[in-house]
């Protein structure tokens, strides 16, 4: 075996010494990594909706790595990690915890308003700016927190989107419908798009005549609620429905022949990819609502659509391109604020001004938040369903047909 | 002093000191194992105890969460109070329930269905009653006010939940020793013999649930002031039942340290399995689940007496 001598034995262990002393020094010179958190179900009740967010979120965060990361960081890399809400909003409280403690400097989620709820309690303490894209119930943003801001419209929104539309149906063609019902779920946004649904109709001069919710988890048959729309001759019908809820409501209706002027969701099942497939022709002419649209005229979104679909096997959908938004949001932030202050960030997040396009910023009208969180500029879209397809119908600007009205009868 | 005493001490000690050394979200962590401790062991007086497996221990839970909020935002009675009010609402609950039930001598099975029945029974009333604003639930303002019991640091909830858990091991010990426990016991073990011997069946069984039912009123108030919003899915839900049972028939039931043993076990062990140091993907949160899963099952195949029979076994031994 060769022997070292001590002048070797001395130079080596200096230069392991140096190296060992410059390593950090080196290290530090490169950008440090942006760590953002994505809390989302990946299990129970929401997981098909926590697991496309996360894909957007995911499949952003590397787009923009492979781009040479956040510039105005020095090139910092984009660091994303998923944690699990298990549906639950519990383990969505100790979850974000978990996220600020690994050095998330904001977080984007979580598909599920309660889980938001507590999400953004903890976020807000911790002073780490959350951005919701997906969540619709009012009682978010209602708190007064500072760092909590959501890009999408809430419920109500949506409730006067779908029925102005029907109304400006029955206007132009000289059907007008009166008589509207609600049948929704008794989760906090079913319960809330029938509050909404109820100063919406007044506000637009319908004659609610039965607002219902059920049990989601128990109610499997539709048959006495369509029956009694059927008997009080409502015109319009509409609802917040899990996707097997709003399939298994639309074969009731068909089941018991019944033929209102206009049938539609408000956001939930009717635009899941889960209620065209099942249904097939049966859902032609379903009116729905979502702030996103795969026909729209959106900068960028065919190339992201592509990419996506290479990426995951599945189309983009209204849940993915809310997770490209939120994205968007901290993405444009941070190479506002070129820093990975929360604080900071923070301020950049409450200065946004995105257009829809812009930094794969996917849903509609672009981005502007108000003192309370709230976008000032978000806004909903009106579909038909068409051939398993949504075609765009309202606002007239991204419109690509016109509803048919009154909505043909089953069997025609 | 006993050995057994001493290892008390240092244990509490330890508990005591773990906010110096813990973050918040550990603090979290044991605050979530101590509220679910605290709920299994107020189930195992009527389960453990007595031998009455309810099924519907949520009941209990959500009017003590309802009761203490509604008293706070309607009333402006501080929670610390309205969780005593909820408690005594719960156990009134909990023995016209009683009362019920065992004037048609439905037992076992039974018994357990028409608790269930009765919590979702509760469910559907509360989601459809507007005066607690049905499904949509309710917020409370998160501040630091420790008069009202709204804090924004984690450690005062957890020496507030270290203490209820504290006090309710000394309530079993005492129940343990008490008559009013042995009867409980002899019930449990053999109703009609028990019966013969003299003991009023009725009253001791309405008793356990009406003292169970109160006892698990407290952990519902306890989680509206921890989480600020609560909601007929979140409090009157089967999830708190079955927390109250795993950690009760995992660590023993009808003692007064395996319901602890149990749910700092699974607790710690769910916490554990959330935080894999590898990427946290749908498949690693799933095949956790799995591993959580099938670890309940070799426990309660192989520890039927649950974890606490360990160490009868090692003495035995």
């Amino acid at each position: 075996m060769a022997r070292i001598t001590r002048r070797e034995f001395v130079r080596s262990s200096a230069l392991a010494a140096a190296g060992t002393m410059l390593a950090p020094c080196l290290a530090g010179a490169q950008a440090k990594d942006v760590p953002l958190a994505a809390i989302v179900a990946l299990t129970g009740t929401n997981a098909a909706w926590g697991q496309r967010t996360w894909n957007a979120f995911q499949q952003g965060c590397d787009m923009v790595n492979e781009q040479g990361g956040i510039k105005s960081l020095g090139g910092a890399k984009l660091k994303p990690m998923v944690l699990d809400t298990e549906s639950r909003p519990e383990v969505a409280g100790s979850q974000t915890e978990r996220a600020v403690q690994r050095g998330a400097v904001a977080i984007t989620g979580t598909n599920q308003s309660a889980a938001t709820i507590v999400a953004t309690q903890i976020a807000e303490r911790e002073a780490v700016p959350f951005v919701c894209a997906t969540d619709v119930d009012p009682l978010i943003t209602s708190r007064g927190f500072k760092f909590t801001f959501r890009t999408s419209p809430i419920v109500e929104s949506y409730a006067r989107d779908l029925l102005a539309y029907v109304k400006d149906l029955g206007a132009s063609t000289g059907k007008p419908a009166r008589k509207l019902a609600i049948l929704s779920e008794n989760s906090i946004v079913g319960q809330s798009s029938v509050e909404a649904t109820r100063r919406v109709a007044k506000e637009l001069g319908y004659d609610l005549v039965e607002a219902d919710t059920y049990d989601a988890s128990k109610t499997q048959n539709f048959a006495s609620y369509i029956s009694k729309y059927k008997g009080a001759g409502v015109e319009i019908l509409i609802g917040h429905n899990k996707p097997s809820d709003a399939v298994l409501i639309t074969r009731t209706m068909k089941e018991l022949n019944y033929n209102p002027m206009a049938y539609g969701g408000i956001l939930g099942g009717h635009v899941s990819t889960e209620y065209v497939n099942a249904l097939d022709k049966d859902a032609d002419h379903v009116l729905c609502t979502t702030s996103w649209s795969g026909d729209a005229d959106i900068p960028g979104l065919k190339d992201l659509a592509k990419k996506y679909q290479d990426r995951y096997k599945e189309h983009m959908d209204s849940t993915s391109a809310g997770g490209f938004t939120a994205f968007a949001v901290l993405w444009d932030s941070l190479e506002r604020a070129g820093s990975t202050d929360r604080k900071r960030l923070r301020d950049a997040i409450a200065a946004t001004s995105l257009k829809t396009g812009e930094k794969m910023y996917m849903q509609l009208r672009g981005a502007k938040f108000l003192a309370t969180g709230e976008n000032s500029l978000a806004g909903g879209l009106v579909f038909t369903i068409r051939s398993k397809e949504w075609v765009t119908v309202a606002p007239k600007e991204y419109a690509k047909a016109t509803a048919a009205w009154p909505k043909p009868k089953w069997g025609a | 002093m006993s050995a057994r005493l001493a290892l008390g001490l240092a244990a509490l000690a330890a508990a005591a000191a773990a906010p110096l050394v813990a973050g918040q979200h550990l603090l979290t962590a044991f605050i979530v194992a101590l509220h679910a401790a605290y709920m299994a062991l107020a189930w195992n007086v009527a389960a453990g105890y007595a031998g009455q497996f309810s099924l519907g221990h949520s009941l209990f839970y959500g009017i003590g969460a309802y009761a203490s909020t509604m008293l706070y935002l309607k009333l402006g009675l501080t929670p610390w109070a309205g969780m005593f009010a909820g408690a005594v609402l719960a156990g009134l609950v909990g023995v016209a329930l009683a009362l019920g039930v065992y004037r048609y001598n439905v037992r076992g099975i039974f018994f357990a269905l028409v608790t269930l029945g009765a919590a979702e029974v509760a469910k559907g009333l509360a989601d459809n009653w507007d005066w607690i604003k049905g499904p949509v639930g309710i917020l409370l303002t998160m501040k630091n006010a420790p008069g009202e019991f709204f804090f924004l640091r984690r450690e005062p909830y957890y020496y507030v939940a270290l203490a209820m858990v504290v006090a309710m091991i000394l309530i079993s010990l005492r129940l343990e020793r008490s008559r009013l426990g042995q009867y409980f016991l002899a019930v449990r073990e053999d109703e009609a013999a028990a019966e013969a011997s003299g003991v009023d069946t009725h009253r001791a069984k309405t008793v356990a649930i009406g003292l169970s039912a109160a006892l698990t009123a407290f952990a519902g108030s306890f989680y509206a002031q921890f989480y600020l919003y609560i909601s007929p899915d979140t409090v009157l839900v089967f999830e708190p039942q079955l927390t109250m049972m795993l950690g009760t028939m995992v660590g023993g039931a009808g003692t007064a340290l395996g319901p602890v043993l149990g749910s700092v076990l699974f607790s710690g062990l769910g916490e554990a399995l959330r935080n894999l140091p590898f990427e946290n993907t749908r498949q690693v949160v799933i095949g956790s689940k799995l591993v959580y899963a099938i670890l309940l099952i070799v426990i309660l195949i192989y520890l039927p007496g649950g974890l606490i029979t360990l160490g009868r076994r090692s003495r035995r031994a």
